[in-house]
């Protein structure tokens, strides 16, 4: 027995040796780089920053943020030739693109094991931080729309709460409408996104999937494939919703108004939908602006879009050990809380109760507090995700423009089985369609 | 100081007989032309190829396959790419607009910069400070310009509109209405360049002899017939080079119109597609690098023609 002593000393090594390869290690002076999506992560990257160096003094890491395609272009520039940053903070779509292209690593053992802990994030969240069955990611942050509304303009219109349904919406969105003495509108009603095809399409399915209870893209039966779920009367009565709040004597938005966020904080928006970053934007570039958040409006369905950003690392990366370490931190609560409430974006997190910023703000309760009743949705991560979304969009702002489809309903219907085929052309040139 | 002193030559310096050995190869390759022509010009060429020439033979080779970023194993497609483009509406709206940005600018761009630079040759001293005024925009980086104008061309808070509302005129909606942008657009590349080619024709002026216009007024030749029988003849060769160059450059138009119309966090605009975006977007965004490269061969071949024929054409005149 005391000849194998050794052996076992040996064997017992080893095996500590092949287990700390699947953790994170120790950092010591290494030197790492940040890049994330929205310029509005700085706060929470730098807070991240703060509580590692605390922890590893000798480690830098250097924070970098670009708005939403500004990042497309640079990760789709460096990452396939290794050239990227050690850490991305990206959405679920690039996720699932990059990982079947093999870019990105898999998680460490101790990395998965947290986004696979039962009731740390949103049920879906680890398979969308994952690429055929192996976890690539940490879910960071993610959220869906709600009703900014105007509280001062649904006074002055006699509007005692914000609408509940999508009719309700309508309504509110022609009475809440001013016009000056030339009939030119100088507020906004609803505000329609009628520019930025990408984000465009998006909003727009805000309203259609209330009507048609499906999705903009579906899962074929087959694993991997996709189709659109456009050409539908669903779909054409949420074209024709919108172009009636466009021309007509319901005309509610105009292009020649400042719109999204930018027009909200200006005054010249009194309803729109939107995710939780608004709310810190508009106390900061709206001081005086008088608003409110409601859950997003419902017609036959009640379905609240949300999406999920991961932060994953490049297989490329010399120091993913290092990296992944880094991910870890920008789990902790203090990070996800200067994130909830420097950025707005609601933190993936559910095993913390947030409740002192909710209550600090409680206009983010829509965001977080989700009703029984209100099913979240998430789009297909079709890896054609952002030329889907964006040629869609062109197809459908296009439609916007044009007032002789008013009260058409066929010419609606000819509008959305135009952009359904072109969506199932695009998943054919991708490989991804299939039914 | 002893002479052995004097002998002692630095590391450096080449003794007398390599001196005399590259003596002989210079004389030898000053007989033999191409050589000489080869050891100067060889490695400037060798670097443009490196940076230029290459890309621009591999660029072609992609655009025969499906490369896509993210799955860099090219799949030889054919001509498909190019039988794509002649489908996409994206393609032929981003070629239209970037002719008639081009065609625009070109024309309008030139016309002013001549006007500019015959009025200030004639106001002489003070003419210097106009000149660095209107240089003021070509040396302005394009990002920072084109915020500037950005924000002018505000629906609401814009100076642009403004001024309209003074003179009760309808406001517009600069950068949101598809049939406007384009204007915006070719506003704000005609205020960026206008003061580059304007100096380029102030130096073409100033080397027309003045003896000319005093034979020419003494002949009892009007300011207009001076224009069109001296100015315009002798700068021929600098209009040509103007009317080049301000077509390769504005046909790669890009960054006016990525910054003035792309889309902000919480600030959307109407996309102005342009062939350079186009490209941008298709490789970078859409991660479709084949078609992106059909796309950039046209732009290259389309650039090359028109130039070509200028050549043809305005060479042939000049002569």
């Amino acid at each position: 027995m005391k000849k194998l002593f050794p052996v076992f000393v040996f064997l017992a090594l080893l095996t500590a040796m092949l287990f700390a390869g699947g953790q994170t290690e120790k950092v010591g002076k290494a030197k790492i780089t940040v890049w994330g999506c929205f310029t509005e992560l700085q706060a929470p990257l730098d807070k991240a920053i703060e509580i590692f160096v605390q922890e590893n003094p000798e480690a830098q890491v250097e924070a970098l943020v670009f708005d939403l395609r500004d990042f497309e272009a640079k990760v789709a520039a460096t990452a396939p030739v290794g050239q990227a940053a050690d850490l991305l903070a990206m959405d679920s779509a690039l996720t699932a693109r990059y990982a079947k292209a093999g870019i990105l690593s898999n998680a460490p053992a101790d990395v998965e094991k947290l986004v696979k802990t039962p009731g740390r994030y949103l049920p879906i969240a680890p398979g969308k931080a994952s690429h055929q069955g192996k976890v690539v990611g940490l879910p960071f942050f993610g959220g869906g729309p709600a009703l900014f509304y105007n509280k001062d303009y649904l006074t002055e219109a006699g509007l005692s709460k914000p609408p509940a349904t999508v009719d309700e919406l309508y309504n509110y969105a022609v009475k809440l409408t001013k016009k000056d003495a030339t009939g030119t509108l100088t507020r906004a009603g609803y505000s329609i996104r009628l520019t930025g095809p990408a984000g465009g399409s998006q909003k727009w399915a805000f309203i259609t999937n209330q009507m048609l209870g499906g999705d903009f893209i579906e899962f074929g039966k087959t694993p991997g494939t996709f189709y659109a779920n456009l050409d539908n009367e669903e779909s054409a009565r949420a074209l024709q919703w919108h172009i009636k709040l466009l021309h007509g004597k319901d005309k509610s938005d105009d292009w020649a108004l400042p719109h999204d966020a930018a027009g909200f904080a200006a005054g010249a928006v009194a309803m729109f939908m939107r995710e939780s970053w608004v709310i810190p934007q508009t106390k900061a570039d709206g001081p005086n602006i008088n608003f409110d958040v409601a859950y997003q409006p419902r017609d036959k369905y009640w379905r609240i879009y949300d999406w999920l950003v991961n932060t994953c690392v490049p297989e490329s990366g010399k120091q993913k050990n290092v990296a992944w370490a880094f991910a870890k931190v920008m789990q902790k609560e203090e990070v996800m809380e200067v994130l909830y409430k420097d950025s707005g974006w609601i933190p993936s997190r559910r095993d913390i109760s947030f409740s002192n910023v909710v209550s600090a703000e409680p206009r983010f309760k829509p965001f977080i507090e989700i009703p029984k009743d209100a099913q979240i949705y998430f789009e297909a991560d079709a890896s054609s995700y952002s030329e889907l979304w964006a040629k869609v969009g062109e197809v459908i702002q296009e439609a916007f423009r044009d007032a002789s489809l008013l009260n058409n309903l066929n010419g609606s219907r000819a509008v959305v089985k135009n952009a359904n085929e072109l969506a199932n052309q695009i998943l054919k040139d991708s490989g991804e369609y299939g039914k | 100081m002893p002479e052995a002193l004097f002998r002692l030559r630095p590391f450096f310096l080449p003794s007398e007989q390599s001196r005399a050995t590259m003596n002989k190869f210079i004389r030898y390759a000053r007989k033999n032309h191409l050589l000489f022509v080869l050891c100067t010009l060889g490695p400037v060429f060798a670097l443009f190829a490196f940076i230029r020439i290459i890309p621009i033979i591999r660029t072609a080779y992609y655009s025969f396959t499906n490369y896509s970023l993210i799955i860099p194993k090219p799949v030889f497609v054919g001509l498909a790419n190019y039988a794509k483009m002649l489908q996409d509406p994206s393609f032929k709206l981003a070629f239209t607009n970037t002719i008639t940005i081009t065609f625009a600018c070109v024309i309008i761009t030139l016309s002013f910069a001549l006007l500019f630079a015959v009025i200030l040759r004639r106001i002489e001293h003070p003419s210097t400070i106009y000149e660095m005024i209107y240089f003021i925009p070509v040396v302005t980086p394009w990002v920072p310009a084109t915020v500037i104008w950005r924000w002018l061309y505000d629906p609401m808070f814009g100076m642009i509109n403004q001024v309209l509302s003074l003179f009760r005129l309808p406001t517009q909606s600069w950068l949101q209405n598809p049939d406007q942008v384009i204007y915006a657009i070719i506003l704000v590349s005609i205020w960026k360049t206008l003061g580059y080619y304007m100096i380029i024709f102030a130096v073409g002026l100033r080397n027309i002899p003045e003896i000319y216009y005093d034979a020419a007024r003494i002949d009892g030749a009007n300011r207009g017939k001076q224009f069109r029988f001296i100015t315009l003849p002798l700068l021929k060769p600098i209009v040509l080079f103007g009317v080049i160059m301000a077509i390769i450059q504005f046909f790669n138009i890009f960054t006016v119109s990525y910054v003035i119309s792309s889309d902000a966090q919480g600030s959307p605009s109407y996309e102005c597609k342009v062939l350079v975006w186009e490209i941008y977007r298709n490789g970078f965004h859409y991660y479709k690098m084949g078609y992106a490269s059909a796309e950039a061969m046209v732009l290259l071949a389309f650039i090359l023609v028109v130039i070509l024929i200028q050549f043809k054409v305005v060479r042939y005149d000049i002569e």
